[in-house]
């Protein structure tokens, strides 16, 4: 296996931590190795996630793990339909002793923001976290305030009860990076979960020491984003896109912005995969939590539809001549 | 909800492809389908190409432009094949499809100005329109193109088959239909298997039955198609078609090309086209007589030595001379004594060049020219015969045919009709070269019955000096079923009658002692045969095989018993001394039997592309007749090496004459088919292995390359191996998912390795360095062999690891 070559020396402090992270995540949420390990991608590739499944899964516990892994300020805004904007972004108040106005900022401004059934929130409130999520920005009151470096949400909605809820529109739904399903674990890993459960009161993670350091999700975001990409994997990339906007299911195919996060997922992953190239099996690793949060499909219909696109789309060939 | 989907990996779920129409029309085809379209255009083309070189005079440059427009469609469907991914949605293709379709467009100016040559205008737009389809058809991997090739192809070939009677034509639509139809199944089939979750494989080698079966139709059609060969003649005449073949069919329409009603053929000499309102020409050509004499040698000998003889009873002396009398008059004498010193062959050896006349219809088939009846041991006298006058003629099909007695009719010899064409060129006289047993004669635009005289003796002339040259003249005949004489005893020759009657001639024997002579011999040949059309045959046999043809054995010239010296000495001559010898000792058992002159059509110069044989001055021939009874002559051929003409042969006779054919090919050649046969099926059995041995020289050759090539070529390698053992990786998934098929447990982790390294060099931006011994360890490791082991069932490959 080739080792990855970033800047001397941090390279294997990088892929500790992600182990780090991983072991904290695993620990969390037991016998879910392969969606803690693309809440790495999606970490690393400096997107955002949305959990959707049914209630108890464990989607919370995974946000709050992942925030104490990371060690930035975590915030929680569980959605209503009553949410304002405001309660999302901040707000400016009028200090009566200083007779001035304060800004007020809202959980938005946390490291990792976990928007609790988001589907829940009103479209007017949704759309107060499109820039945020975009731009890592908020305006408010003709005022620009920067987010954090990091800011990273994770925004979790149940797919089950779905009266009294607003699905989030497209345009929301391309701000993530991936959508991924917990699903309920198996027999064995529910047993272990029972197990360790006797005689512990809670079980809070957050007090743990952050795996991170100070500074150190950056240099790893930035070196997935030096990660090669050849031409061939990209025309691949583009033809898995071009696939979607032709396919019969789907209404709207994947966008250039889409795209783009696919590619940076791959680096991601080939990143984890300890390369410092990605291969169409990073491509295919990613493609379904990609996809699927785009797609505006059920999560099984998703997968099915997705399947169907790659299929039809030949990976690159050996016997293609290297660009 | 199974784990694997919701964890975002990817699955091998069930191939299922949109129900939409729209959607379809950008799909890709299978190689399968795409290959089947190729070979159906293909087939089209060729078509196409045949009818373009109709006119048979360009035979090797029809052959080189079909060979040029396949390997160019190959090469062509390969490299688009190759680079589907980049073509598939390339706007690029169609302005090549329009280049391809304006190209024969373009260039006919060019070339009417250049080459002076140039195409009809509804060729010129067939010829783009085949351009087309064959570019359709090489970026057939669009379904909407295929479709297009095909309906392009359908419309190409009945466009050919309207205008054209090309050799081949046939049998080559008839493949163009199986492969449309292969096509069409194979296309809905490819929609429905796109929707199932499963294929079964079927256990009846199909495939293979359909290839065995295939390969000798396609050599039999190749041979068909170019040049005149056995197979040719063999098939020619097997289905008619309406355009016009030359041959006979009660189902075929009338009216193209060579028909009745189309172009005057005076100004090609070979054409058959019918010139039935073209002049009848007089012309300065030799005689028929001068080309007899000048066939078989000039001068006649002079007697310096007149023995003594016998006289003959003064009334049948007084009735041969007044026939000898009527013959000289017109020169109708033969002498069977020639000299050996050569004559002046010039014009011979000119007319050898140039056919005297030309024969459409079956082959081969004796014309007669003359009859000699009276023979006094050297010279035979013709037989003038009589004139039929008053005989009736017949408008049949807007033709006027004149009815010829048939003398014989309640024989029940007869068996089916022949009909030929002759068009004289060189032959002066007015006798028309005449087959045996005509039942009716036809120039077109005559109708008057005073044109021709039908004579007793069976010959047929036309009531001026000469026979018209360049006019076609057809002939209607009755076929003699031999096989249905020998038990026939309906016959009168199985009479014997009494011989040396006076009004009898055709029984006379000049000398006793030599009739005696050669009736001992006859009777030695025909003893223990009852007398009948056996002992005809076997006096027929005996000469066939005793004696040998030679014409330039003559007698000598101190000969007086020219028969005798043939048959008991010299034992070989010219056709001539065959044909008397044999009429004489059919004469000695008291047979009535005569001498025939005239022509021989010989098979073997059948033009095949022109469909009719060509006779020339050498062609000339002598045979003899005999009598049933009632004015009913049979041919009898002595001579070894010619035939007499067969009723038609039904459809399995065809058959079996085509099959006699090809197990006559077979039995000459069998070392060598057998030494191909077992190495094709050597071959075919090993196909695997061998492409496996080939693959991994090609593999071991790239080690002259750079490091990053070696380990992609081994993944290329491993690849094609998969696909030999059956495992073949699906398209869309990459060689890493591939192996963690359970069916690879084996070998999963070397495939992973391989997937590994090969993704590293390809996909690295910098050079890699590959350990070549961890390469050759993983490729022999990953052998054919090896591989072909793994259970390979449909079912195995889709189990997830």
């Amino acid at each position: 296996m080739s080792t990855l070559v970033t800047e001397s020396g941090t390279a294997e402090q990088h892929l500790a931590a992600a182990d780090s992270i991983r072991n904290r995540l695993n620990a969390a949420l037991k016998g879910k190795q392969d969606v803690v390990e693309m809440v790495l991608v999606c970490l690393l590739s400096r997107g955002h996630l949305l959990l959707e499944d049914k209630p108890g899964l464990g989607k919370t516990t995974l946000a709050k793990a992942l925030a104490s892994a990371i060690g930035g300020d975590f915030a929680r805004a569980q959605c209503t339909p009553d949410l304002l904007p405001s309660d999302i972004t901040g707000f400016n108040i009028f200090n009566q002793k200083t007779h001035e106005f304060e800004f007020r900022s809202g959980p938005v401004f946390a490291d990792v923001l976990l928007a609790d059934e988001i589907n829940r929130a009103t479209p007017r409130t949704q759309s107060a976290l499109l820039e945020a999520m975009a731009e890592r920005q908020v305006t408010v009151d003709t005022q620009r305030f920067d987010l954090s470096r990091q800011f990273f949400v994770i925004a979790t909605q149940n797919p089950v009860d779905q009266h009294g809820t607003y699905p989030l529109p497209e345009a929301q739904l391309d701000r993530f990076a991936m959508k991924l399903s917990v699903g309920y674990p198996a027999p064995d890993d529910e047993i272990r979960m029972l197990q360790e459960a006797v005689g512990t009161i809670e079980d809070d993670t957050s007090r743990d020491s952050p795996a991170l350091q100070e500074g150190q999700l950056q240099e790893m975001q930035e070196a997935v984003s030096r990660v090669s990409v050849a031409e061939t994997v990209q025309d691949y990339l583009v033809r898995i896109a071009t696939e979607t906007r032709k396919h019969i299911s789907i209404n709207l195919g994947l966008s250039p912005r889409g795209l783009l996060t696919l590619q940076r997922a791959a680096q991601a992953q080939a990143f984890l995969g300890r390369r410092e190239f990605v291969t169409p099996d990073d491509v295919l690793d990613v493609v379904f939590p990609v996809l699927s949060v785009r797609l505006g499909l059920e999560i099984e219909e998703a997968n099915r539809v997705v399947q169907e696109v790659l299929d039809a789309v030949p990976v690159p060939d050996y016997s293609e001549k290297k660009k | 909800m199974p784990p694997e989907l919701t964890m975002g990996r990817r699955v091998d779920a069930p191939k299922r492809q949109s129900p939409s129409t729209s959607d379809s029309e950008s799909q890709v085809s299978s190689l399968r389908l795409h290959v089947t379209c190729v070979v159906m255009a293909l087939i089209a083309a060729f078509i196409f190409t045949l009818t373009e070189h109709d006119d048979h005079e360009h035979s090797l440059w029809c052959a080189f432009e079909i060979a040029i427009q396949t390997l160019l469609v190959i090469v062509a469907t390969c490299y688009f094949r190759m680079r589907i991914r980049l073509l598939h949605e390339s706007s690029v293709i169609m302005p090549i499809l329009v280049m391809v379709a304006c190209f024969s467009l373009v260039c006919e100016p060019f070339q009417r100005m250049v080459f002076e040559t140039g195409h009809s205008f509804e060729m010129l737009v067939m010829h783009s329109q085949c351009n087309l389809m064959l570019a359709l058809a090489v970026c057939g991997f669009r379904l909407s193109f295929q479709r297009l090739a095909a309906i392009i192809a359908v419309f190409t070939t009945i466009f050919c088959c309207t205008i054209s009677s090309a050799s081949g034509l046939i049998p080559l639509t008839i493949i163009f239909a199986v492969s449309t139809i292969v096509w069409l199944v194979a296309s809905w089939w490819e929609t429905v298997d796109r929707r199932v979750l499963q294929t079964t494989r079927r256990g009846f080698p199909v495939r293979l039955l359909l290839t065995g079966g295939a390969i000798p139709l396609l050599a039999l059609l190749a041979a068909n198609a170019f040049g005149a060969n056995q197979v040719t003649t063999a098939l020619s005449g097997f289905m008619p078609s309406s355009g016009g073949t030359g041959e006979h069919s009660p189902y075929a329409r009338g009216g193209v090309r060579d028909g009745e009603a189309l172009i005057a053929g005076n100004e090609n000499i070979k054409s058959f086209a019918p010139i039935d309102d073209a002049p009848f020409l007089d012309s300065e050509l030799p005689s028929l007589y001068d080309v007899f004499n000048d066939t078989f040698d000039d001068p006649v000998k002079k007697i310096k030595h007149q023995e003594r003889a016998v006289s003959l009873p003064a009334d049948l002396m007084k009735h041969i001379h007044q026939i000898m009398a009527e013959a000289k008059k017109a020169g109708r004498e033969f002498d069977l004594l020639r000299s050996r010193k050569q004559g002046d062959k010039s014009r011979i050896r000119d007319l050898d060049t140039h056919a005297l006349f030309y024969v459409a219809g079956r082959t081969p088939v004796h014309l007669k020219m003359e009859v000699f009846q009276l023979f006094d041991g050297r010279k035979w006298t013709a037989d003038v015969g009589e004139w039929t006058q008053r005989l009736p003629m017949k408008e049949t099909d807007g033709r006027h045919w004149l009815n010829i007695p048939q003398p014989g009719k309640g024989f029940g010899m007869f068996s089916g009709t022949a009909t030929h064409s002759i068009k004289v060129a060189n032959l002066d006289g007015n006798v028309i070269p005449t087959p045996a047993h005509p039942v009716g004669v036809s120039i077109d635009l005559v109708d008057v019955e005073d044109m021709y005289r039908v004579y007793s003796n069976g010959l047929v002339t036309l009531n001026r000096k000469s026979v018209p040259t360049m006019t076609p003249i057809s002939f209607v005949s009755r076929c003699v079923d031999r096989s249905a004489l020998r038990d026939n005893d309906r016959i009168s020759i199985l009479k014997r009658t009494q011989m040396r009657s006076i009004d009898d001639l055709y029984t006379y024997m000049p000398d006793a002692d030599e009739a005696d002579r050669i009736r001992r011999l006859t009777e030695r040949c025909v003893a223990g045969i009852p007398r009948g059309w056996r002992q005809i045959e076997a006096i027929e046999q005996f000469l066939r095989t005793n004696y040998k043809l030679d014409r330039d054995s003559l007698l000598s010239e101190e000969e007086t018993q020219a028969i005798s010296t043939f048959l008991f000495e010299t034992k070989r001559g010219p056709e001539y001394l065959f044909a008397s010898s044999a009429v004489m000792m059919l004469r000695s058992l008291g047979y009535r039997a005569r001498l025939v002159s005239g022509f021989y059509a010989r098979p073997e110069r059948y033009d095949v592309k022109n469909r009719h044989t060509a006779v020339l001055a050498k062609d000339a021939h002598f045979w003899c007749e005999v009598t049933l009874g009632a004015g009913a002559w049979l041919t009898v051929e002595p001579s070894p090496g010619y035939e007499i003409l067969p009723p038609p042969p039904g459809i399995w006779e065809q058959l079996s004459e085509l099959l006699a054919l090809v197990w006559g090919f077979v039995v000459r050649n069998a070392i060598a088919l057998t030494l191909f046969s077992v190495g094709g099926i050597f071959c075919f059995l090993w196909r695997r292995s061998i492409q496996d041995r080939l693959l991994t020289l090609r593999w071991r050759m790239a080690f002259r390359r750079k490091a990053n090539r070696r380990a992609v070529h081994l993944a290329v390698l491993v690849e094609h191996r998969l696909r030999l053992a059956g495992l073949e990786k699906e398209a869309g998934t990459t060689l890493r998912r591939w192996s963690s098929k359970a069916v690879f447990g084996p070998v999963r982790d070397r495939l992973k390795r391989v997937a590994e390294i090969a993704d590293q060099a390809m996909y690295q931006s910098d050079d890699v360095s590959v350990d070549d011994r961890e390469l050759n360890e993983l490729a022999q490791a990953l052998s054919y062999r090896q591989l072909k082991r793994l259970p390979s069932s449909a079912g195995n490959v889709s189990q997830i690891a």
